[in-house]
């Protein structure tokens, strides 16, 4: 197993040299990890990276070789078992139009084998749908979708939940409110698999896999990853116009970062590590600072530099 | 099996295929077939021969039996691709169900939207005719069990259509070529040319086995008692070649159809990736 042994508590999810093909295109290739209960793993990649085809070889959707554990239990030989301790939220949202949410969420509760009285209700209010209960699915936006596909992957509190590509569909403010959603979701000790191809949801996971073309680029925290590829953060000082160019310089002498100058707003690119350097010597030199932010990166813009980088774990 | 996942979606896609107007549609057409007016002007007017009810249900067999593969083979051949190209096929198969109980759910509703389409189509039009007196239900009954069976042959094979098929509209052209095979072309051309060959009637039987919707024509006719000129060149056929086992050979080839085609859906639905 190559990744996915790793240090502390034991995977509640084993991916293990897992390879799809679809004829003569491989879409997956050895691809290794681990996801330990209650952290936030985040699948990054480009479109056609793989990252479906994973959650489809999890979920045994899809026939692959290798081995998936879920809680011990092999994907393969108890796909049923298995399916029962995960909650799949689709990429698209494919539920049944005609059917109202209360009768798309009764369906579900059949399908999983649970008592729909209790769930229905409890797992509608929860993402706000309980009062639109009566609405046909057709006539609900894509927030609102989320959040059903969502109180529906909820149905028999699994313990894993796979949202694939959760917020390519949604606004900004629906964006936000997910992100909510799954900090508390996270909170109550759900293990999440989340897979984007966009950014926002990098400070929520514990753990990235970075995929490209098939193939496992990187597995780890974010901010190991981030330290991989050298990535900068982003200070902005705001100074006395004065002491402008003198602070620039001392940056400069300091960590060679090139500053941009604009007005009384001082911007440069510092390595994570020369962080405190820079701060220790602003204050030492006893400049007045008015303002001061620092702009850490996210995994999610950088992981591109992962796939170039063309490291492996 | 998860029985409670099985009806769910048993009840769902039962639900979603009356709603359907095509099945609407059938229902009215099956209904005009049987009901025969100038029947019920006979009937009104008391002056209906003996053997009526046996000459106008044959009449009725040959009819509407190639009619009825138009009823499940659109709709069965559209079905699992539908799901597969909306998405919705992932979601259910997501949940902790195997594919056999998908299938299963899906089937089950499907036959039983087709089935009430046909008795309902029949059995209000006898109902109508035949309400003087119930002992005649009988021979209907037959008529309409074998339709019902050739409905679920045709599904089978809607199925094993929509399991190999990528795109819906491929499914759907298949499936109206499906009929048009076994009813114009077996009619006009396929029996021609064998008929026209060196072995003749002979290599006639296996081509009429071969075609669902023919053979339940003529086990039809034959079940409801009808007389050599009702049985047709194809029939008759049969008749000389079979003799007295023509009843048996051809109710057995019509379930073996019907087992062939759903194993054959299952096994393939098995083997496939969902997605």
């Amino acid at each position: 197993m190559a990744d996915a042994d790793q240090g502390g508590a034991e995977p509640i999810l084993v991916v293990d040299d897992v390879t799809k093909r679809y004829g003569k295109f491989t879409a997956l290739e050895h691809v290794s990890f681990g996801v330990k209960k209650g952290t936030h793993l985040l699948i990054l990649g480009p479109n056609g990276a793989g990252k479906t085809t994973m959650i489809k070889c999890i979920l045994n959707l899809a026939s692959f070789s290798g081995h998936i554990r879920v809680d011990g239990s092999d994907s393969k030989k108890n796909s049923t078992e298995v399916k029962k301790m995960i909650g799949y939220v689709p990429q698209n949202y494919a539920f049944y139009e005609n059917l109202s949410v209360q009768d798309q969420a009764k369906m579900s509760s059949r399908l999983k084998g649970v008592d729909a009285t209790t769930q229905v209700q409890e797992k509608l209010e929860r993402v706000d749908l309980w009062r639109v209960k009566g609405r046909k699915i057709r006539a609900l936006s894509d927030g609102m979708r989320q959040r059903l596909g969502i109180a529906l992957a909820l149905i028999g509190d699994p313990p894993i939940l796979i949202l694939d590509e959760p917020t390519s569909n949604i606004d900004l403010r629906g964006q936000l409110e997910f992100q909510d959603l799954l900090l508390k979701l996270l909170q109550e000790g759900k293990t999440m698999i989340t897979s984007t191809h966009l950014t926002g949801l990098g400070e929520l996971a514990s753990e990235v896999l970075v995929l490209d073309k098939g193939k496992q680029i990187a597995h780890g925290e974010p901010s190991a990853l981030l330290k991989r590829v050298n990535v900068a953060d982003t200070l902005y000082l705001r100074v006395d116009n004065s002491h402008a160019h003198d602070i620039s310089a001392l940056i400069q002498d300091l960590v060679g970062s090139e500053v941009i100058v604009k007005g009384n707003w001082l911007t440069a690119s510092l390595m994570s590590a020369d962080k405190m350097k820079v701060l220790k010597s602003l204050i030492d030199s006893g400049v007045r600072v008015d303002d001061l932010l620092i702009e850490p990166t996210s995994i999610e813009s950088e992981y591109l530099k992962l796939i170039d980088s063309g490291e492996s774990t | 099996m998860n029985v409670s996942a099985v009806w769910a979606i048993l009840t769902y896609t039962f639900k979603d295929a009356i709603r359907a107007k095509w099945l609407l549609v059938f229902a009215v057409v099956f209904f005009l077939l049987a009901v025969n007016i100038p029947m019920l002007v006979l009937l009104a007017a008391r002056y209906l021969p003996p053997n009526y009810l046996q000459v106008y249900l044959t009449t009725l067999v040959g009819l509407a039996f190639p009619f009825i593969p138009l009823l499940p083979l659109p709709m069965g051949a559209a079905t699992i691709v539908d799901e597969r190209e909306s998405g919705t096929l992932q979601y259910i198969m997501s949940n902790p169900i195997s594919k056999v109980d998908f299938l299963l759910g899906r089937m089950g509703g499907m036959l039983a939207a087709t089935t009430a389409v046909i008795l309902l189509g029949f059995g209000v039009a006898s109902l109508m005719v035949y309400n003087i007196d119930v002992g005649r239900y009988a021979p209907v009954l037959t008529a309409t069990s074998l339709a019902a069976l050739l409905n679920a042959i045709m599904l089978g094979l809607a199925m094993v259509i929509s399991i190999l098929t990528k795109r819906k509209s491929t499914a759907t052209g298949i499936a109206i070529f499906m009929w048009f095979l076994f009813t114009v072309l077996s009619d006009l051309g396929f029996l021609s040319i064998v008929l026209n060959l060196k072995a003749g009637a002979a290599a006639t039987l296996p081509v009429i086995l071969l075609n669902p919707v023919e053979t339940s024509r003529i086990f039809a006719v034959l079940s409801l008692g009808g007389a050599a000129d009702q049985l047709g060149s194809t029939g008759l056929i049969i008749s000389y070649y079979l003799g007295d086992n023509a009843f048996s050979i051809l109710g057995g080839t019509l379930l073996a159809w019907l087992a062939v085609f759903f194993i054959l859906a299952f096994l393939l639905f098995r083997r496939q990736d969902v997605v």
